[in-house]
């Protein structure tokens, strides 16, 4: 393509570019990249078709549409992909944050009070492991987030029913509320970041 | 906008959706699909493409990947995912609905 071209489809990029203000370099530059390639291919096939330059660019651009809305709805985009991204980071940090402060609360309790005696009852050491399949499933939610939630919620339930089917209560909210948080954290973020290709492709 | 854009701005996601459905494209070839299938009656402005694919791609519908070819400029091709798929199915669903109810008042009109 000549350079009168280029310099056209050029000023036309740059306005598209101009109304993304403020998003990051990098993703300004993969948009205009993308644009650039359609156009250009748009370009190629009318020139093939036996369109001169001119007219050929005029079609691409035209076909194209107004750059100040193209770039505004790109910008529009990219504003959501940051709420989003930033929703979903503060909620992972939240989850793992409270996954670790309970991890090393059990720990430091396991090794200031000890663990129970053998001689204490069945449903003691149930709930014992049902705990530590909660802080397994907080821990297993670093990498495997759904999972870990399922396995700290389930966890919760069953430590839960135990405690119902001992003293016919249910535990003290205030110490599940966080096992509860972070289990259900775990899942609402593998649901919202699931963008995993088609399994049959 | 006139009202025959407004109707494609709305249907570009279904339509953009249904063409990855047939397999892994870029924007271009996509555009140039929907075109072709329509038989030019769908022919949409192109740059409403890329917002609509950023979008499907925020909600997990699809995802992008650069192709380097060697005799061509880079790519960014875009697949289906399995969300996508069942957004596919809902959208075809909605969009059925929405036509059959569109077509039966349409039958009440008196003709022109």
């Amino acid at each position: 393509m000549s350079d009168p071209f280029d310099d056209r489809l050029d000023r036309y990029l740059d306005k598209v570019r101009a109304r993304m203000s403020w998003a990051s370099s990098t993703w300004k530059d993969d948009q205009i990249a993308e644009i650039k390639t359609h156009v250009l291919d748009f370009y190629k096939a009318e020139t093939a078709a036996g369109a001169d330059s001119e007219e050929a660019m005029d079609k691409a651009l035209a076909s194209f549409g107004n750059p100040d809305q193209i770039g505004d709805q790109l910008h529009d985009q990219w504003k959501r992909d940051i709420l989003k991204l930033t929703t979903l980071n503060t909620m992972r940090i939240g989850a793992r944050g409270v996954s670790v402060l309970l991890t090393v609360l059990f720990i430091a309790l396991a090794i200031g009070e000890g663990l129970p005696k053998l001689n204490q009852p069945f449903w003691v050491f149930a709930m014992l492991a049902m705990l530590v399949v909660m802080l397994a499933g907080m821990l297993l939610g670093w990498k495997y987030e759904r999972a870990g939630g399922i396995v700290c919620l389930a966890g919760l339930v069953l430590f839960d029913a135990t405690n119902y089917a001992v003293s016919g209560q249910l535990a003290r909210p205030l110490m599940l509320v966080p096992f509860a948080l972070v289990g259900t954290t775990y899942i609402l973020c593998s649901v919202l970041d699931n963008n995993k290709k088609r399994s049959t492709a | 906008m006139d009202e025959s854009a407004q109707l494609k701005k709305g249907s570009t996601s279904l339509l953009v959706l249904v063409v990855l459905s047939r397999g892994k494209k870029h924007g271009y070839a996509i555009a140039r699909e929907i075109e072709a299938t329509s038989k030019g009656a769908l022919s949409m402005g192109e740059g409403a493409l890329y917002p609509a694919l950023r979008a499907l791609e925020r909600d997990g519908a699809v995802v992008s990947e650069w192709e380097h070819q060697q005799s061509t400029p880079p790519r960014k091709v875009y697949s289906l995912t399995d969300k996508g798929e069942q957004k596919l199915r809902k959208q075809m669903a909605d969009w059925s609905e929405f036509t059959n109810g569109v077509a039966a008042v349409l039958q009440q009109a008196p003709a022109c």
